[in-house]
């Protein structure tokens, strides 16, 4: 069974429940009507435009020792999760698009420790990122758990945690490494 | 004639839908994804040559998808390689993980191996086809294909067949 010229089959097969119907085409049609309005084609640009910002702005503040505090990034972003504030919801682990780091107040691994300032954040970001490894050849796991990233507007963003590998960008790290990263962050 | 909207989603959303969810592993970013082409179909009205309206659709889908993967920093933070929630659970036992195995195998390759892959083996483009959608040379969807195939046999032990 395991040849590729079966792929087709056995994707089909497995897939056999997701196709485009008619919620999604309406959904798109929708979606197109917004995108004519002018207001549309600027808030396509918007996330783009604003993490671009926030990134090169978070890079000054690492550079002069400063903490970031981008307020009106933070509204725009996190838009696209939840339309008020305070608003507590789990979302898949890769819908991490969205999320502007700068705006992060705390991160709790559960069972594990919390950060709670924005400098430790920034600090976690940097040791993940020094040294990652390539991440394409990484498996999935079995641990339990998860992540709960809090936003400073009160969005609260729980992320299951049931591998042994975090990724970063392109890079990834194994889970317990990030225990171990997360628990030695100074407070 | 050119084909409407709804006659090309009725023939290829789906199969836009499902390579976008087979890169992403991700239900929710495929069918944004499927949404994101579509979109551009209809706001861009992009002159699609007879029988090339699929590569089209699929590039679209491919770069948006890569978009997504190549994300950059912590918005982008991934837990764990992005599993098929679709698909049977890892520790299943049995003929239907047997089945899936391969799949899963392909699921776990790099984007630049998985493109080419899926695109070869599951919507059945050529290498011209592909060189073209993914602008790439051909000799380099060739390589690609090779080492896809070395690296699929390494993971499932050599019970793969080529």
């Amino acid at each position: 069974m395991n040849k590729l010229e079966n792929l087709p089959e056995i994707t089909d097969r497995a897939l056999d429940g997701l196709r485009a119907d008619d919620v999604l085409k309406t959904r798109i049609l929708n979606a197109a009507l917004q995108e004519d309005k002018p207001s549309g084609k600027q808030l396509r640009f918007i996330p783009v435009l604003l993490s671009s910002v926030a990134l090169m702005i978070l890079c000054v503040f690492l550079l002069n020792g400063k903490k970031p505090f981008l307020p009106e990034e933070e509204q725009h972003l996190i838009h696209s999760f939840s339309a008020g504030n305070s608003v507590s919801e789990t979302i898949p682990f890769n819908d991490f698009t969205g999320i502007n780091p700068d705006t992060v107040e705390s991160m709790e691994l559960i069972p594990g420790c919390k950060l709670t300032s924005p400098g430790q954040v920034i600090r976690l970001s940097e040791l993940l990122v020094s040294g990652s490894e390539p991440a394409p050849d990484c498996s999935a796991g079995d641990l339990k758990g998860r992540l709960d990233i809090s936003i400073s507007s009160g969005l609260l963003i729980s992320l299951p945690a049931e591998s042994p590998y975090i990724g970063w960008s392109d890079g990834v790290r194994k889970c317990e490494e990030f225990f171990e990263i997360f628990k030695e962050i100074p407070d | 004639m050119p084909l409407s909207f709804d006659e090309l989603y009725r023939l290829y959303a789906t199969d836009v839908l499902r390579v976008s969810y087979y890169y992403l592993g991700n239900r929710t970013q495929a069918e944004d994804v499927t949404q994101d082409v579509f979109v551009r179909l209809i706001t861009n009205r992009p002159v699609l040559e007879p029988g090339r309206e699929k590569a089209w659709l699929l590039k679209v889908a491919l770069n948006r998808c890569r978009d997504l993967w190549r994300g950059a920093w912590f918005k982008k933070i991934v837990l764990g390689h992005p599993a098929f929630e679709l698909f049977p659970a890892p520790d299943e036992i049995g003929p239907a993980a047997d089945r899936y195995a391969l799949a899963e195998a392909v699921n776990r390759l790099g984007p630049e191996f998985k493109e080419v892959v899926l695109l070869f083996y599951y919507q059945g483009f050529s290498v011209a086809e592909i060189a073209e959608i993914l602008g790439i040379a051909e000799g380099t969807v060739s390589s690609r294909l090779s080492r896809a195939r070395i690296k699929l046999k390494e993971e499932l032990k050599g019970d793969v067949n080529c």
